[in-house]
C-alpha cells in the first residue's frame, strides 16, 4: 500500500519533470524573443533572463510605416489565401467526397503529390508563371503561390471529413427540396465547422509565416509581407544590427497567431483528429 | 388523387437485379407496409418511390402522373429515415421548419406550421433543443414532425423504429398509427419486423429477392399465406412445417404424415407436400389429427407458454399453449390440430387450396 503510493508519486513526478523539459524546450525561444524585445540599447547583449520592461523597441517599430504596411500586407495575403483556398477546397471536397465518378482516387493522390514538392523546386517555374500572369511584385503573386501548398492539404482534409458525413442527412436535405449548393451551405458547412477552422487556421499560419516566395516575388518595400520585412530591418549604420527592433517586430507578428490558436483551440483538436482518424 | 402505381418496376445495380419487375397499386390514404428479410429490396423499392434511387425500367406513377424523371423534391413526398437524419447543428424548431424555409414560405407561416406539428407530436416544449439533447424517441418524433410540417399527401417511412428500444418502439408504433388516422396521408412503410407490419398496415407487401411474394391485408396473409415464405415470415413464433405425402383417393385426399394417414378434403395435387401449422393452432392432447411427441422444453411467458416438442426424425415443433401446461421435459404427449387450420404447400412451396392445383 505504502509502496504503491510512493510509486504513484514518483510516477507523477516523472511526468511533471518530462512535461517541464518539453515546455522549456518549446517555449524558451519565445520567452527569449519577448524578453529581448523589452530590453533597450546595449542591455540586449547582457545575458539576463528577466526583461527590463522597456518599450522603446516597440515604439520604434510601430512608428515605422514600412513595418505597419507589411503587417497589413501579410494580413491581406493570409486572409485571402484562407478565403480562397477554403472556398475552392469545399467545392472540390463536395465533388470528391460525395459524388461518384471515375478517377476520384488518382485525383486525390495527385493533390497529395503536388504538396510533396519542395518549395525551392517550384520557385523558378512559378516565377515564370507569375511574370506571365503579370502578378510580379503584387500581393496577388503571393496569394497565387500560397494556394499551391494550402489547397492540396485543405482538399485532402475536407474530403475525408465530407465523406464521413452521414448519407441519410444529405438525402433528408434532398427530400426537403435542397439544391446541392444549399446542402453544402446550410447542412454540410455548419457540420464541418471544426474541420474548416483547423484547415483555415493552418492555411493562415502557413501564409503568414512564408518567407521564400515572399522574398522572391516581391520587389519593393510597400508590397512586402512581414517575415521578409523583419529580415530586412536594418540599423542606422551598416555596423549596427537592430536586434531589439527585430525581436519586437517578431513578437508583434506572433501575437495574432497565438490569439487565433487560443480562440479556436477546441475546434482545432477535434477537426484534426476527425480528419486523421477517419481518413 | 395521391395513390402510387408501380408498373413493372425494375432496379439493376450493374449486372445485379435488385428489384425484378414489381407491380403494385397503392390507393390514396392507404397504409402499406413493405416487409421482408434484409436484402429483399424493400428499402430500395421505397427509395425508388422517393426518387433517391433511379428506376432502371418500368414506370412509377404518383397521383396518375409518371414520376420516373421527377426530382425527389417535386414528387410531393415526405420521408422519415431510419437514422432520423436530423440536422445536428439546428435546433428542433429549425429542423422542423427547414423544408419550408427552403421553399421560401413566409416566416410567420413556418412558425405556425412548426408549432402545430410540434403540439401534435407533443414535442412543443423541446423546440429550442438540439438533436443531441434529445432522447431516441424524441428524435424520432422530430423526424416525423419534419415530414408532417410539409403537409404532403404521401409519407414514406424507412424502418423508422428499428433504432429504438422495445418500449419506445411500441409507443411510437401507436403514435404512427394515430398520425395516419388523423392525417390520412398515403403511407408506405418499410420494416423487417412482421409485428409492426401486422399492427400498422392496411395492406402488407411481402418481398423476397426483389419480387413480391404476396400482397394482402394482415389477416389475409396470416390466414391464407400464398406460399411457405410468407407463411413462415408472418406470425410469431414461426409456423411449424412437417413433410408429408399427399395422395388422391376418390372424393378426398389422404395425407401421410409420420406414418399416420389423415383424410382431408380433395386437393388436385399428389406428391410430396409440406404441412404448415401455426404454434397457436396446435393443441396438446387432441384435434382432428394428432402426432405423438416428446416434450423438449416448456417456456412459460406468463399468460401463455411455448412448448417445444420432438415429433421424431429430429424434427421439433413449437406449440403455443394457454397458461402453463402441466407437463415436464421428457414426457410423451399427443399434439393435434384442426384440419381447417393446417396449410398445405406443394413441392414449389406454393400454398394448395382444396380442389385446385
Amino acid at each position: 500500500m505504502v509502496r504503491s503510493t510512493t510509486n504513484r508519486r514518483l510516477h507523477r513526478l516523472a511526468i511533471y519533470a518530462l512535461f517541464s523539459v518539453v515546455a522549456l524546450y518549446t517555449l524558451f525561444p519565445f520567452y527569449w524573443m519577448i524578453a529581448s524585445s523589452l530590453k533597450s540599447g546595449q542591455a540586449i547583449f547582457d545575458v539576463t533572463f528577466l526583461p527590463d520592461l522597456k518599450f522603446n523597441n516597440y515604439e520604434a517599430i510601430l512608428s515605422d510605416g514600412v513595418f505597419l504596411r507589411s503587417l497589413m500586407n501579410s494580413l491581406i495575403v493570409a486572409a485571402s489565401v484562407v478565403a480562397l483556398s477554403l472556398g475552392l477546397a469545399i467545392a472540390a471536397a463536395y465533388a470528391l467526397g460525395r459524388i461518384e465518378f471515375r478517377g476520384r482516387s488518382p485525383i486525390m493522390f495527385l493533390f497529395l503529390a503536388v504538396s510533396m514538392f519542395p518549395q525551392i523546386a517550384l520557385l523558378s517555374g512559378l516565377f515564370e508563371m507569375i511574370r506571365w500572369l503579370g502578378l510580379y511584385n503584387t500581393l496577388g503573386s503571393l496569394i497565387f503561390a500560397y494556394m499551391i501548398f494550402t489547397l492540396p492539404f485543405n482538399i485532402w482534409v475536407l474530403t475525408t471529413f465530407m465523406r464521413n458525413l452521414p448519407r441519410q442527412i444529405e438525402e433528408a436535405a434532398i427530400m426537403d427540396g435542397c439544391s446541392p449548393l444549399r446542402i453544402v451551405r446550410c447542412i454540410f458547412l455548419p457540420m464541418m465547422g471544426p474541420a474548416l477552422i483547423s484547415t483555415g487556421l493552418l492555411a493562415f499560419i502557413a501564409s503568414w509565416n512564408e518567407f521564400l516566395f515572399a522574398l522572391t516575388f516581391i520587389l519593393t518595400d510597400e508590397n512586402r509581407t512581414v517575415p521578409v520585412a523583419i529580415a530586412l530591418i536594418s540599423g542606422s549604420s551598416r555596423y549596427e544590427f537592430p536586434y531589439g527592433a527585430i525581436m519586437a517586430a517578431s513578437t508583434i507578428v506572433t501575437v495574432p497567431l497565438i490569439v487565433l490558436a487560443l480562440l479556436f483551440q477546441k475546434y482545432i483538436v477535434s477537426g484534426l483528429t476527425a480528419g486523421a482518424v477517419k481518413g | 388523387m395521391s395513390g402510387i402505381d408501380l408498373i413493372n418496376v425494375v432496379k439493376r445495380f450493374g449486372a445485379l437485379t435488385v428489384i425484378d419487375g414489381v407491380n403494385l397499386e397503392i390507393a390514396e390514404g392507404e397504409f402499406v407496409v413493405f416487409v421482408g428479410p434484409s436484402g429483399c429490396g424493400k428499402s430500395t423499392l421505397l427509395r425508388m418511390i422517393a426518387g433517391l434511387e433511379e428506376i432502371s425500367d418500368g414506370e412509377l406513377r404518383i397521383a396518375g402522373s409518371r414520376m420516373n424523371e421527377t426530382p425527389p423534391a417535386k414528387r410531393n413526398i415526405a420521408m422519415v429515415f431510419q437514422s432520423y437524419a436530423l440536422y445536428p447543428h439546428m435546433n428542433v424548431e429549425r429542423n422542423l421548419g427547414f423544408a419550408l424555409e427552403t421553399a421560401r414560405l413566409p416566416a410567420t407561416e413556418i412558425r405556425e406550421r412548426v408549432v402545430k406539428a410540434a403540439k401534435f407530436l407533443k414535442i412543443d416544449h423541446l423546440l429550442e433543443r438540439r438533436p443531441a439533447q434529445l432522447s431516441g424517441g424524441q428524435q424520432q418524433r422530430v423526424a416525423i414532425g419534419r415530414a408532417l410540417v410539409r403537409q404532403q399527401k404521401l409519407f414514406l417511412f424507412d424502418e423508422p423504429l428499428s433504432n429504438l428500444d422495445a418500449d419506445l418502439r411500441m409507443e411510437m408504433r401507436v403514435e404512427i398509427a394515430r398520425i395516419h388516422r388523423e392525417v390520412k396521408a398515403t403511407t408506405v412503410y418499410v420494416t423487417h419486423d412482421q409485428m409492426e407490419a401486422m399492427t400498422l398496415a392496411d395492406r402488407i407487401v411481402v418481398l423476397k429477392d426483389g419480387d413480391i411474394a404476396q400482397v394482402g391485408t394482415p389477416m389475409e396473409l396470416y390466414e391464407r399465406p400464398a406460399n411457405r415464405f410468407v407463411a413462415s415470415f408472418i406470425g410469431s413464433p414461426r409456423m411449424n412445417f412437417l413433410p408429408g405425402l399427399l395422395a388422391r383417393e376418390g372424393e378426398e385426399s389422404v395425407l401421410s404424415l409420420s406414418g399416420r394417414r389423415h383424410h382431408l378434403v380433395a386437393y388436385d395435387y399428389a406428391g410430396d407436400v409440406t404441412l404448415g401449422i401455426r404454434p397457436e393452432d396446435l393443441m396438446l392432447g387432441g384435434g382432428d389429427a394428432t402426432l405423438e411427441a416428446e416434450v423438449l422444453l416448456v417456456e412459460p411467458l406468463g399468460g401463455e407458454s411455448l412448448v417445444h416438442l420432438n415429433v421424431g426424425d429430429g424434427r421439433s415443433i413449437v406449440v403455443k399453449a394457454q397458461g402453463k401446461p402441466d407437463i415436464r421435459p421428457g414426457a410423451t404427449t399427443l399434439v393435434g390440430w384442426k384440419h381447417e387450420r393446417a396449410h398445405v404447400f406443394d413441392k414449389e412451396d406454393r400454398a394448395l387450396l382444396p380442389g385446385r392445383a
